[in-house]
């Protein structure tokens, strides 16, 4: 009996586990949907002339955290004491690098987007933002692909170790 | 936002904020001290600017998004949040996008200065018939002041008159300092603003859609606005206008509006050398004034 229950624990183990890589991962990616989601947005805006801060004011998301990061941009822009816009969003962005970030390369493209946001032509914020949204797609693409070649080593080596654990015990 | 909140970062401890309440202009040039002008023309300087405090104001005043003020700035001025206008000069490219390196800064102080229009009001509106009126002077005396004030006036009422309904076209936000398309200055209970809208277009889209009495622009001068004049005079809509003019005949040289001369005239303000303001009110196209205001009205000067 002792030994099923102890089977069945690391089964369930090994299963949460992986399901657990799996939820962090989807997270990550989710992430980057986000920030993606944010470009395509601010594209639109820029078209139509919104000021930053109402955009950011006004920009409706599920994601708490950069719902906050955003007014808590809008708040120190506000406060007129930063030289620029972007040095107020990437003192802001490093502060907050682990919760909005998912990995280097997402924080140089989100950093390069201060340009988007706070360039000098409409011109030159759209361009910018275009190359951000492609470089962050290209990112989630990635991510993705390596996702399923992780995911086609892991569960299963995940599964087998658990099996052999079982085996040993037993 | 409190206007020493735009300024450079260096000067803004030597600013104390009683002054800026009366000032009207504030200039800033690159290597040149800042200068604060007031209505009697008196001036106080402060440190020299650089080129970086140039640029921070410049991000400050257009709320860190140069982008969305492109097309006013390359008019030469776009207006910031309280109907101050802000004009810009420096390195001009119009073909791109207006002034690219900007070398200086005039920041024209908006003033809500209630009752300044009060002694004009029975000359737009009287009785029951409303003249097309048109206020006119050089820059900076304080034209767009008079109208917001006008409009207040006319759209709130007195105890003899009740007040009406005023359609204001603010192509550049100066005259209601909109938010979010929500006048942020009183222009009274029934008035309804269009905000950043063209004047000539939006004179048509008030007049068709608001059933204005009175529509109120500022700065007429384009063929088109003369047009709209014409058009909304002939609709039984009168109209209340400033205009950028030296003298009475320049003003009607400008217009040249084939309405009836009964129904037109023209209010001239003239800025003293101590900052105060005198009224004429000229109807008949003869260049004299029917009514020449004999006091200098102190409400224009804030001390």
């Amino acid at each position: 009996m002792i030994k099923i229950m102890g089977a069945l624990f690391i089964t369930a183990g090994s299963a949460g586990a992986i399901s657990c890589w799996l939820e962090a991962e989807k997270k990550r990616q989710s992430l980057i949907e986000e920030w993606i989601k944010l470009f395509v947005r601010w594209e639109y805006a820029l078209k139509c002339r919104k000021r930053v801060y109402d955009f950011f004011e006004s920009y409706d998301t599920d994601f708490i955290r950069i719902k906050a990061f955003l007014i808590e941009v809008c708040r120190r822009l506000r406060s007129n004491t930063y030289p620029s816009g972007k040095a107020a969003w990437n003192q802001l962005l490093n502060e907050n690098r682990s919760e909005l970030i998912p990995n280097s390369e997402c924080y140089e493209i989100i950093a390069q987007s201060a340009e988007a946001f706070f360039g000098g032509s409409s011109e030159e914020c759209l361009n910018n933002i275009r190359v951000c949204r492609e470089r962050m797609e290209q990112c989630l693409k990635e991510m993705r692909e390596k996702l399923a070649g992780k995911k086609r080593i892991y569960i299963p080596a995940g599964m087998l170790g658990g099996a052999v654990l079982i085996i040993l015990l037993i | 936002m409190h206007l020493k909140n735009y300024l450079p970062l260096k000067i803004r401890p030597e600013i104390d904020e009683e002054l800026l309440k009366n000032a009207e202009e504030i200039r800033l040039r690159a290597g040149w001290p800042l200068e604060i002008i007031f209505a009697d023309r008196r001036c106080v300087r402060f440190s020299v600017l650089s080129e970086a405090d140039i640029r921070e104001t410049f991000g400050f005043l257009c709320g860190y998004s140069p982008y969305a003020m492109e097309e006013e700035i390359g008019r030469g001025y776009f207006t910031i949040e309280g109907g101050h206008r802000v004009g810009v000069s420096g390195r001009a490219g119009l073909r791109q996008s207006g002034i690219s390196d900007i070398g200086a800064l005039n920041i024209r102080i908006a003033h809500e200065k209630k009752g300044c229009a009060k002694e004009i009001i029975p000359f737009i509106r009287c009785g029951t018939l409303l003249k097309n009126t048109f206020i006119f002077s050089p820059p900076g005396v304080g034209k767009t002041t008079f109208l917001r004030d006008a409009v207040r006036l006319l759209s709130t009422g007195d105890e003899k008159n009740p007040g009406v309904k005023v359609g204001v076209v603010d192509e550049r936000s100066e005259i209601a300092a909109c938010r979010f398309g929500i006048p942020q200055n009183d222009l009274g209970p029934r008035t309804d603003v269009l905000d950043n809208c063209p004047k000539p277009e939006g004179m048509m889209m008030l007049l068709r859609s608001m059933s204005p009495q009175i529509i109120a622009v500022d700065e007429l001068g384009g063929n088109e606005d003369i047009k709209a004049v014409e058009l909304c005079t002939k609709s039984g809509v009168a109209v209340l206008g400033t205009i950028h003019a030296g003298t009475v005949l320049e003003a009607r040289q400008k217009l040249s509006l084939s309405i009836a001369e009964e129904t037109l005239q023209f209010i001239e303000i003239i800025r003293q050398s101590d900052g105060t303001r005198r009224i004429r009110i000229y109807d008949k196209n003869n260049g004299s004034p029917f009514y020449n205001s004999g006091e200098r009205r102190r409400d224009f000067l804030l001390a």
